[in-house]
């Protein structure tokens, strides 16, 4: 049924009506994940996230403006895609980040990664990753100013710093499930992540082979590089961003290929990138550049996993 | 022909020009780059610690520079290169004075994360090194600072300021060298790794009756031709002379540098800079009890040893977050005892505790036991020691089912009858309290001590084997 | 006239970094400050204009087979001849563009030049030429290494603009700020050219 709906050419230029149905589904599938934020993080996550969606909102509707066609072109406000890719932003930002910075990140996923590319649809690479990549090179002290979960005697309190668990900080699996670690707004709790994702799933916006390809190699890599410990693996799986970009980043529609065979490669290039820099790499979290590197393999896979029927004249 | 021969001398004569062009430029420029490039280093060098003059050393182990002043030696620079997150290293000048105490840090170039690691390069960061000598210990935490998620740039800056000050130290007589004494290194093979022009080379030692025999090149990545010197020559001049310190050998630097590296990292648990290695098989039967430093506490555990092995480790106490360290210690100990090394792979997630559960149980292992005697195999066990005369004390016993027996002194020195006495007394009390940990005869302390001694080399030999008889 | 017309064709008309879209290793690798772009902007021009003059003189003996090899002589020349100047007297401008003087000899600009002009022209406006395309380099340059310089460090010309503790975007002073900072001026510059130009204006509508 839903790869009825995503295997057109790209752009996915849909009626509007189910662009901003989505639209709503896939927010819908990240209230989960930002109410544990909220819970884990105060009042300075739904701060962040609010004013994070309003300036990408803002920052949208502007650009129609100045360019002179006007709000009622502003695909993104009414579709509600510039309110995803907000939200998402604020998701993938520490807690501790200031709002000028979401305002920033925001601006770049709106007018560098989305609009510069011919707006909704066209862009290659995901708008929330390259804001995400962009701010984290700018401000890279920001972005890892990591903080301590709050608890619920103290929601009011001050964040206080403190690390994530891929940056030494030390945390049972089952903690890391719920989300009672350091780390971005929205990757700490596998368990609202999964819930969100299987929303997702079952409405069928996203494909489960780029999660599954994503996080399968991500696991098989963890196994066989510490020598078989399944501890590793799950310890792999839930710390940093993978399992949030595996639902929510990686499966983007507009820029994930639209084979399904592609989506697998997709998801287990992505899953290889993040694992080679975490282990070998002098960083300790690969997910941004994994996805946005396979984003611009995208049309190469696409091109050599179109199914045969496609392809009618020989040697097109 | 005509335009062959005019493109031979059109393009011949505009290279000459230029040649000569050049040649003039050089000869009025050279001599200005050459006292610029002088002044330069003296100014750099002049940063991390004042000085009239600046003299080059040669053939040291880091580039080393004396500061002086009227001709008098005031400090060393020496220069250095750490290794942080990025894979490229951070440089850095450190200034010492003739007691081998900081007077200046300097970093000149680094690939660290912009704004994050270069953190470590600024002067806010680097002043707090001032100061500190032989006697500091360059503890992060304690007696310098880490940036707080910067640790392995700032880790990488306090470990070469600290080689400064133990190499000026070495070099300025302040310290006793201490290298690796080939004589001293148990017969055995050792691998080790080193860093070469093309990536790792490793290498293989073989020692026997207290020299190195053999060093084979196992693997490198090195490129052919340009290499081989290195390769051919430097394994042959490291076993003629016995000795890691030996020359690189010119044209091949890096490799040679590689090879050096690889067979000090293979011998790496010898030099004097490490503590004694820990040898399982001349560890006591019994518990040792150690503590270390894990993630927010002290771990501290209790090893059981028997036979050169490491039969159980005892998490005793430690409050790191149980959910965590708990099953991450497990696999640890797990794997310490099925590999009977503490070279194992540490826990991700669990880093810290990690290392201060395999600190702890280094820590146990290096302490006195608490002998166990049921832990010894079955067998007869002789054993011999100095008492109070010069003719040794010499024990047997049995041991069987844990339990000792038979226990005697076969032959011994000591005055007749006070030490005969002083033995039996001895011998009733292990026996019947089946531990070495008895009261020592008043009067016959020498005696005693001897006694059990022997008793102790007796278990150090094992069963069925021992001296004399 | 002439030489108004001939500098405001090397600097806006055909501007080697954003009309000709040549020289791109330089411009995104140097310019880091503003003082560096021009310093590499001033450099490329010294050798632009003694290698257009100095092949506009000999553009007569040069047989045509060897023209390229005698080029690449002429332009190393100058450019070794620069750097050894700018290492005996302006070094750390020299220490800032590093590997990227002696690169200037591969610079497509120059050797450009050199083929497409001053083998054809007179040794005048050839020399015309070479001090245009070099300050519209330059100029180039100076631009993107100041917004990269205000941006990135929060300073221009090494003067400070904000305070100690504003947080600078650090991405600008890396190699990623140098792609953004091009793309967008690129983007801006043909906006505004297209706007001028209505015959353009109007393809540009055609197409959408």
């Amino acid at each position: 049924m839903s790869d009825k709906l995503l295997t057109g050419h790209a752009p996915h230029i849909l009626g509007g009506k189910s662009v901003s149905s989505i639209m709503w589904d896939v927010i819908i599938a990240l209230i989960p994940v930002s109410l544990v934020s909220i819970y884990y993080f105060g009042l300075k996550a739904l701060i962040l996230i609010l004013v994070s969606m309003a300036s990408a909102m803002i920052i949208e509707g502007a650009f129609f403006a100045i360019r002179g066609k006007g709000i009622k072109h502003g695909l993104g406000i009414r579709d509600g895609s510039a309110a995803v890719t907000g939200l998402l932003i604020a998701l993938i930002l520490p807690p501790t980040a200031p709002l000028w910075l979401a305002v920033i990140a925001s601006a770049v996923a709106i007018l560098l990664a989305k609009q510069a590319y011919g707006g909704i649809g066209n862009n290659i690479f995901n708008p929330a990753l390259v804001a995400r990549a962009f701010v984290f090179m700018a401000w890279p002290s920001l972005m890892t100013a990591w903080s301590n979960p709050l608890t619920i005697s103290n929601w009011l309190a001050d964040l206080t710093s403190g690390a994530t668990p891929l940056g030494g900080a030390e945390h049972s699996l089952f903690e890391m499930f719920l989300g009672n670690t350091g780390g971005s707004l929205g990757e700490t709790s596998a368990l609202a992540i999964i819930v969100g994702g299987l929303y997702l799933l079952l409405k069928g916006h996203i494909d489960w082979r780029i999660p599954v390809g994503y996080l399968g190699t991500a696991a098989v890599f963890a196994f066989f590089t510490s020598k078989f410990s399944f501890y590793d693996v799950a310890f792999n799986l839930l710390a940093g961003g993978m399992l949030f970009a595996a639902v929510f980043m990686a499966t983007d529609m507009v820029t994930s290929p639209t084979t399904k065979t592609g989506r697998l490669i997709f998801g287990i290039g992505c899953g290889l990138i993040t694992m080679f820099v975490r282990k070998y790499a002098s960083a300790p979290e690969g997910v941004t550049y994994a996805i946005l590197f396979m984003n611009a393999l995208v049309p190469i896979i696409e091109r050599y996993t179109v199914p045969k029927t496609f392809g009618g004249v020989k040697g097109a | 022909m005509n335009t062959t021969v005019k493109m031979i001398v059109v393009l011949g004569l505009i290279s000459a020009i230029s040649a000569g062009l050049l040649a003039g430029v050089n000869m009025l420029t050279a001599d200005t780059i050459k006292a610029n490039s002088e002044k330069r280093l003296y100014e750099t060098l002049a940063q991390v610690i004042e000085a009239d003059e600046f003299e080059a050393q040669e053939g040291t182990e880091f580039p080393l520079w004396l500061a002086k002043t009227n001709g008098e030696v005031v400090g060393y620079v020496v220069r250095l290169t750490g290794h942080g997150y990025s894979s490229d290293g951070i440089d850095l000048l450190v200034g010492l004075d003739a007691q081998a105490t900081v007077k200046g840090v300097l970093v000149f170039s680094h690939s660290e994360t912009p704004g994050l690691g270069s953190k470590v390069a600024e002067q806010s960061y680097l002043a707090q090194f001032v100061g500190k000598g032989l006697d500091s210990a360059f503890v992060p935490g304690e007696d310098v600072d880490a940036i707080s998620g910067a640790t392995s740039s700032s880790m990488a800056v306090i470990g070469s300021v600290r080689k400064a000050v133990d190499f000026v130290g070495k070099y300025a007589g302040l310290t006793e060298e201490t290298g690796i004494d080939f004589a001293n290194i148990p017969d055995g093979e050792y691998v080790g790794k080193g860093r070469g022009f093309g990536g790792d080379i490793t290498v293989k030692l073989t020692f026997a009756g207290g020299k190195l025999t053999a060093l084979e090149i196992v693997s490198h990545n090195e490129s052919p031709n340009v290499s081989d010197p290195a390769i051919e020559n430097l394994p042959q001049a490291i076993i003629d002379q016995q000795t890691v310190e030996v020359d690189a050998v010119s044209g091949a630097t890096m490799t040679s540098e590689g090879i050096i590296a690889a067979v000090k990292d293979a011998l790496a648990e010898f030099s004097g800079e490490d503590e004694a290695p820990i040898d399982l098989d001349s560890l006591l039967p019994g518990k040792y009890t150690g503590t270390a430093r894990g993630f927010s506490s002290d771990i501290t555990v209790e090893v059981t040893v028997a036979a050169g092995k490491i039969l159980d480790i005892v998490v005793v106490s430690q409050d790191d977050t149980p959910e965590i360290a708990g099953p991450a210690l497990a696999t640890l100990v797990e794997a310490i005892i099925e590999e009977q090394s503490l070279e194992v792979d540490l826990v991700s997630g669990a880093t810290y505790s990690s290392e201060g559960l395999v600190a702890a149980v280094k820590n146990a292992l290096r302490s006195d036991p608490v002998v166990d005697l049921s832990l010894l195999l079955d067998g007869n066990y002789t054993g011999e020691a100095e008492g109070f005369s010069r003719n040794p004390i010499r024990v047997s016993f049995t041991m069987k089912d844990g339990a000792i027996s038979a226990l005697k002194v076969m032959s011994h020195g000591d005055t007749p009858g006070l030490a005969d006495d002083a033995f039996n007394d001895i011998i009733q009390s292990i026996e019947s309290s089946q531990s070495l940990d008895v009261d020592l005869v008043s009067g016959a302390t020498y005696s005693s001590q001897g006694m059990l001694e022997a008793i102790i080399n007796a278990i150090k030999a094992g069963p069925g084997s021992g001296t004399g008889q | 006239m002439t030489i108004l017309k001939e500098l405001k064709r090397g600097v806006f008309l055909e501007n080697p970094t954003f009309r000709l879209v040549l020289g791109m290793c330089p411009t995104l690798a140097v310019t880091t400050l503003a003082i560096n772009g021009i310093g590499m902007g001033l450099a490329t021009t010294a050798v632009l204009i003694g290698s257009n003059v100095v092949i506009a003189a000999l553009k007569n003996i040069i047989p045509s087979q060897v023209r390229i090899p005698c080029y690449i002589v002429v332009i190393s020349t100058f450019v070794t001849i620069i750097s050894m100047l700018m290492e005996a007297y302006v070094y750390p401008l020299y220490e800032a563009l590093g590997i990227f003087l002696p690169l200037i000899v591969v610079n497509c600009i120059i050797l450009g030049r050199a083929e497409a002009y001053a083998s054809k022209h007179s040794v005048g406006m050839s020399a015309l030429d070479g001090l245009a395309i070099g300050l519209g380099f330059t100029l180039s340059l100076t631009v993107i290494g100041s917004i990269r310089e205000i941006l990135g460090a929060g300073s221009i010309f090494g003067y400070s603009l904000v305070g100690e503790n504003v947080p600078m975007a650090t991405i600008f002073s890396l190699p990623p700020g140098a792609f953004f900072t091009l793309g967008i001026l690129m983007a801006v510059i043909n906006a505004v050219t297209n706007k001028k130009n209505p015959r353009k204006k109007a393809a540009a509508k055609r197409e959408a």
